[in-house]
């Protein structure tokens, strides 16, 4: 029984993060499998409708957004292992660095995002066009919703690692944040081409 | 267990994977080509960024599992109603 408890709490003390987190992430997977089980429901029912509004999408922003955030994810991962020397060791300019450097994707991301939505907006696409664009709308908001958060969670450990890192506590919280930046990054590598890569194949 | 790949090594697998589904998006012509080639990547690029970025293989061995084979289950259904519905 001992021996079984003290293997779970070594599994623990290995984990990147804690368990809170990791099924926080695992929830919002769920839910975001709902979505595009009603977006594939919605699609099934108005193809034409889908097919037209997917074909006016222009991709560019979609795969620069990729492109960010993947960089982006490069940057937090550098961060975590900063984090996670031994105190001695630590390199607090390192952390500071890359997590800056996540911030500043992050702000090209919403940038990038609020043009995006500005055109589509400007050319008489709003969330209550059709039933794409209020998914379209739908999905990538909640989306840019939490690069919102996860922007805040980073600035966080941004403003606390000269006081804090080498700690054990400041290297749980950055790798907790860590994997909800890269879980955003996860979603957007479904998000991109759901929404902007089908476009104009659906009927060969 | 598969072994982490170098974090830039696997940024820029990531980013070919990236430009290679667009342009390969364009080019082919057959649709069932293209949303098995575009989901198939997605799918592929979802399991390097769990293992190499999320870590998973050092998580406890439920999330592992759990987000390993989210992301297949996942990509598996947009395929298959992209090809069927």
């Amino acid at each position: 029984m001992h021996s079984s408890l003290d293997a779970h709490q070594r599994a623990l003390d290995r984990q990147p993060g804690t368990n809170g987190p990791w099924t926080f992430v695992f929830i919002d997977m769920i839910v975001f499998s709902m979505i595009f089980m009603v977006f594939l429901s919605e699609r099934a029912r108005l193809p034409d409708v889908f097919a037209a509004a997917q074909a006016g999408l222009p991709f560019g922003f979609g795969m620069a957004n990729t492109l960010v955030l993947l960089t982006s994810s490069l940057f937090m991962v550098e961060a975590v292992h900063a984090a996670a020397k031994a105190p001695a060791a630590v390199d607090v300019a390192r952390i500071r660095r890359n997590l800056a450097l996540c911030v500043a994707c992050s702000v090209a991301f919403g940038i990038n995002k609020i043009i995006e939505y500005s055109h589509k907006i400007a050319e008489g696409h709003g969330p209550a066009t059709n039933s794409f664009y209020s998914f379209y709308f739908f999905m990538t908001g909640v989306h840019f919703l939490h690069v919102l958060g996860g922007t805040g969670f980073i600035l966080h450990c941004f403003a606390r690692a000269r006081e804090q890192a080498g700690s054990e506590a400041y290297r749980r919280k950055i790798e907790n944040v860590g994997l909800f930046w890269h879980f955003v990054d996860l979603l957007w590598l479904f998000i991109f081409p759901l929404i902007y890569l089908t476009g104009g194949h659906a009927h060969g | 267990m598969v072994e982490p790949l170098r974090p830039v090594l696997c940024w820029a697998i990531l980013i070919a994977m990236t430009l290679g589904s667009v342009a390969a998006a364009e080019l082919l012509n057959s649709r069932q080509m293209i949303f098995a080639m575009i989901f198939g990547v997605a799918v592929l690029k979802g399991q390097l960024v769990a293992v190499n970025f999320m870590e998973v293989g050092r998580a406890l061995p439920v999330w592992n599992t759990l987000y390993r084979a989210w992301i297949v289950v996942i990509g598996g259904v947009l395929l298959l109603a992209h090809l069927f519905w």
